[in-house]
C-alpha cells in the first residue's frame, strides 16, 4: 500500500470502552476508510454513534482496541506532528489564564515546523497576522473569557494555525454557537482550508453543515455500528450560504442521508 | 450587592468582584443603601465601639481597661525605644522563613500528588495521617527534640502552613479539565511542558488560596511559639506585659498584632488578585 496522496489511512480500527459500571461498550466498530491530502471530509451520524472516538483516535488521543491508523504513512501511536485537534469546548482548550495573543503564541511555540521565532517584533507580527485571518484583528490583549463563544472559537483556530498543522480535525466545532455566527464561521473555515491547503475531517451532527463545507460526508450506523454511507459531494467550490444550500443536488443529497440516518433499524 | 461581593472576596470567600454601575436611583434611599452595605458600615461600628471604650474608661477608671490614649502613648513609647519594633520584627522573621519552607514544600508535595499516580499512591497516607493531628499535640515533643530556639519556631510554623497549601495545591492539580489535557497533548507538550504551561497555571488560583489560609495560621503559630518558648517575638512580648500587669503593653501588643494580621492579609489579597486577574473578567460581565 502507498501513502501517496493519503493522509489519514484508516484500517479496520475499532474501539471498545469499559462503562464505570465495568461492563463493555463499543465505542467503534470497525471501519476501514483513507481520506485523501487536502480534502474536507465531513462525519456525520445520530450522538453516541462514534465520530468522537473515531476523530480522537486519528488524533493519537486514544488509542484504538483493533486495527490500525496510518497519517501521511506513519503509523500513528501518539499524536502526530503535523495534526492539530479542536474542540467543542473551546472554553476549557483555551488558556484562560493567557491573553488572546498568548494564546497564539502558545500555538506558535508548539508548531509543527519549529520555526526559530525569537524577536517580540518577529512574534507580534505572526500574532496580528493570524487574529487578521481569523477576523479578530485588535483583540490581542483580550482575555478569552472576555470574548464571547463563536470568538472563542476564532481564537482556537487561529491558535492551531499558528502551529502549522496540515491537518486540522474538528469535533463539533460550531455546535455551540449562535446560527449567525456558524455561518460565518463555516465560511472562515472553507478560507483557511484554501489558503493553507489543508486537511480537514470535521465532526457535526448537523448534515447541512457537513454537505455545505465537505468534498465527502462520511455518515456512521448509531451505536457505533461503524461506516454506514460515503457520499462524494460534487457541489461547485466556492460555495455559498444562500445560493448552495438551494441547489437542487445539495437537497436531494440532504434528504437521501436524512432517510438514511432516520431509519429505524 | 457589588460591595457585599466585594466584602466576600475579602474574607476569601469569592474572586475580585467589580461594582457595576446600577440604575440611577438619586436621593436618599440610594446613599444609605450604599452605606449599609459596603465596608464604611462596618468601620463606623469599630469607631463607635472604641469611642463608647474611650469614652467609659476616661469617665470611670479601671486598670483592667485603659483609656485608648493611653495604650496610644504606651504603643508609641514602645516603638520608640525599639523593644517593640524588635519583637515584631521577630516575629515576622519566623513568619517568613516557615512559611517560605511551607509554600516550597506544600506546593511541591501537593502539586506532584495530584499529577503523579506514583507519589499520590506513596504520600496520600502519610500526609491524611499526619494531618489529623493537632499542631499543640506536637508542641512537647519537638521542644524535646529542637530545644526553644529558632529551629524549633521555624518547624513548627512551617508544619501548620504546609497542610493548606498542600491540600490546596492538590486540589489545583486535579482541577485540569480532560479537554485541557487533550489540548496539550494535541500541541505536543511533553510533561515537563505540560506541567509548567497548563498544571501550574491552572493551580495557581488552588495555591493562592491554599497561601493565604496559610499566612493567617502562620502569624498565629509564630506568635504562640514566641510565647511558649518564652524567649522572643510579639509573643513573649505581650507575655512579659501581663506578668508584670502592664495592661497598656498588653493591649498596645494585641493591637499590633491585628494590624499586622490585616495589612499582611490585604497585601495578600492584592498580590492574588493581580496573578489570578483573567479569573474575575468573565464573571464580571455576567
Ligand atoms: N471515555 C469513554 N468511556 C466509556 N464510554 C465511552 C467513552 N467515550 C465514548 N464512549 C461511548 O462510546 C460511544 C460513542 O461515543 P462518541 O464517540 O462520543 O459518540 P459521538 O461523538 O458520535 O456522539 C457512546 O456509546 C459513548 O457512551
Ligand atoms: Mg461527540
Amino acid at each position: 500500500m502507498t501513502s501517496e496522496g493519503v493522509s489519514i489511512r484508516v484500517s479496520a480500527v475499532s474501539k471498545r470502552y469499559r462503562s464505570a459500571r465495568g461492563e463493555d461498550v463499543t465505542g467503534l466498530s470497525p471501519v476501514s476508510l483513507s481520506i485523501a491530502d487536502g480534502t474536507l471530509v465531513s462525519i456525520v451520524g445520530r450522538s453516541g454513534c462514534g465520530k468522537s472516538t473515531l476523530l480522537r483516535l486519528v488524533a493519537g488521543l486514544e488509542a484504538p482496541s483493533g486495527g490500525g491508523i496510518a497519517v501521511h504513512g506513519s503509523p500513528v501511536s501518539r499524536p502526530p506532528d503535523s495534526v492539530r485537534y479542536l474542540f467543542q469546548n473551546y472554553g476549557e482548550s483555551l488558556l484562560p489564564w493567557r491573553t488572546v495573543g498568548g494564546n497564539i503564541q502558545f500555538g506558535l511555540r508548539h508548531a509543527y515546523r519549529r520555526s526559530i521565532l525569537t524577536d517580540r517584533a518577529g512574534i507580534r507580527a505572526v500574532i496580528d497576522e493570524k487574529l487578521a485571518e481569523v477576523g479578530l484583528a485588535g483583540t490581542a490583549d483580550r482575555y478569552p473569557s472576555e470574548l464571547s463563544g463563536g470568538m472563542q472559537q476564532r481564537v482556537a483556530i487561529a491558535r492551531a494555525l499558528a502551529s502549522e498543522p496540515q491537518i486540522l480535525l474538528l469535533d463539533e466545532p460550531f455546535s455551540a454557537v449562535d446560527a449567525l455566527s456558524r455561518a460565518n464561521l463555516q465560511d472562515l473555515l472553507l478560507r483557511i482550508w484554501q489558503s493553507h491547503a489543508l486537511t480537514i475531517v470535521f465532526v457535526t451532527h448537523d448534515i447541512d453543515e457537513a454537505l455545505y463545507l465537505s468534498d465527502r460526508v462520511l455518515v456512521l450506523e448509531p451505536n457505533g455500528g461503524g461506516l454506514q454511507m460515503d457520499v462524494d459531494v460534487p457541489l461547485p467550490r466556492p460555495r455559498h450560504q444562500i445560493e448552495t444550500r438551494r441547489a437542487p443536488a445539495f437537497v436531494e443529497m440532504r434528504s437521501d442521508i436524512l432517510k438514511r440516518v432516520l431509519a429505524p433499524n | 450587592m457589588s460591595s457585599h461581593d466585594e466584602a466576600a472576596g475579602r474574607l476569601g470567600l469569592g474572586a475580585l468582584s467589580k461594582r457595576s454601575p446600577g440604575p440611577a436611583r438619586p436621593g436618599v434611599v440610594l446613599l444609605a443603601r450604599r452605606y449599609f452595605t459596603s465596608r464604611a458600615f462596618g468601620w463606623s461600628i469599630v469607631l463607635l465601639a472604641l469611642g463608647a471604650w474611650q469614652i467609659a474608661s476616661t469617665l470611670h477608671r479601671m486598670p483592667q481597661l485603659p483609656p485608648l490614649t493611653d495604650i496610644g502613648a504606651v504603643w508609641l513609647d514602645r516603638v520608640q525605644n525599639g523593644d517593640l519594633v524588635a519583637a515584631v520584627l521577630e516575629t515576622l522573621r519566623i513568619t517568613v522563613i516557615g512559611y517560605a519552607f511551607a509554600t516550597v514544600t506544600g506546593v511541591v508535595l501537593g502539586f506532584l500528588m495530584g499529577r503523579v499516580p506514583v507519589v499520590w499512591g506513596g504520600a496520600e497516607p502519610v500526609v491524611e495521617i499526619l494531618r489529623q493531628i493537632p499542631i499543640t499535640a506536637l508542641l512537647p515533643l519537638l521542644i524535646l527534640y529542637l530545644g526553644i530556639g529558632d529551629s524549633f519556631k521555624i518547624v513548627i510554623v512551617m508544619l501548620a502552613a504546609t497542610f493548606p497549601i498542600l491540600l490546596n495545591s492538590y486540589a489545583g492539580a486535579r482541577s485540569i479539565s480532560k479537554t485541557m489535557a487533550m489540548t496539550a497533548q494535541t500541541f505536543q507538550l511533553n510533561w515537563i511542558q505540560t506541567q509548567i504551561e497548563i498544571g501550574l497555571p491552572a493551580a495557581l488560583p488552588y495555591i493562592l488560596v491554599g497561601m493565604r489560609q496559610a499566612l493567617a495560621v502562620t502569624l498565629v503559630i509564630a506568635v504562640v511559639t514566641g510565647m511558649l518558648a518564652g524567649n522572643s517575638g510579639i509573643g513573649y512580648f505581650i507575655l512579659e506585659a501581663q506578668q508584670v500587669l502592664d495592661v497598656k503593653a498588653l493591649f498596645a501588643g494585641i493591637f499590633t498584632i491585628a494590624a499586622i494580621g490585616y495589612v499582611l492579609n490585604a497585601l495578600f489579597l492584592m498580590v492574588e488578585q493581580r496573578l489570578t486577574r483573567w479569573r474575575s473578567l468573565g464573571s464580571a460581565r455576567h
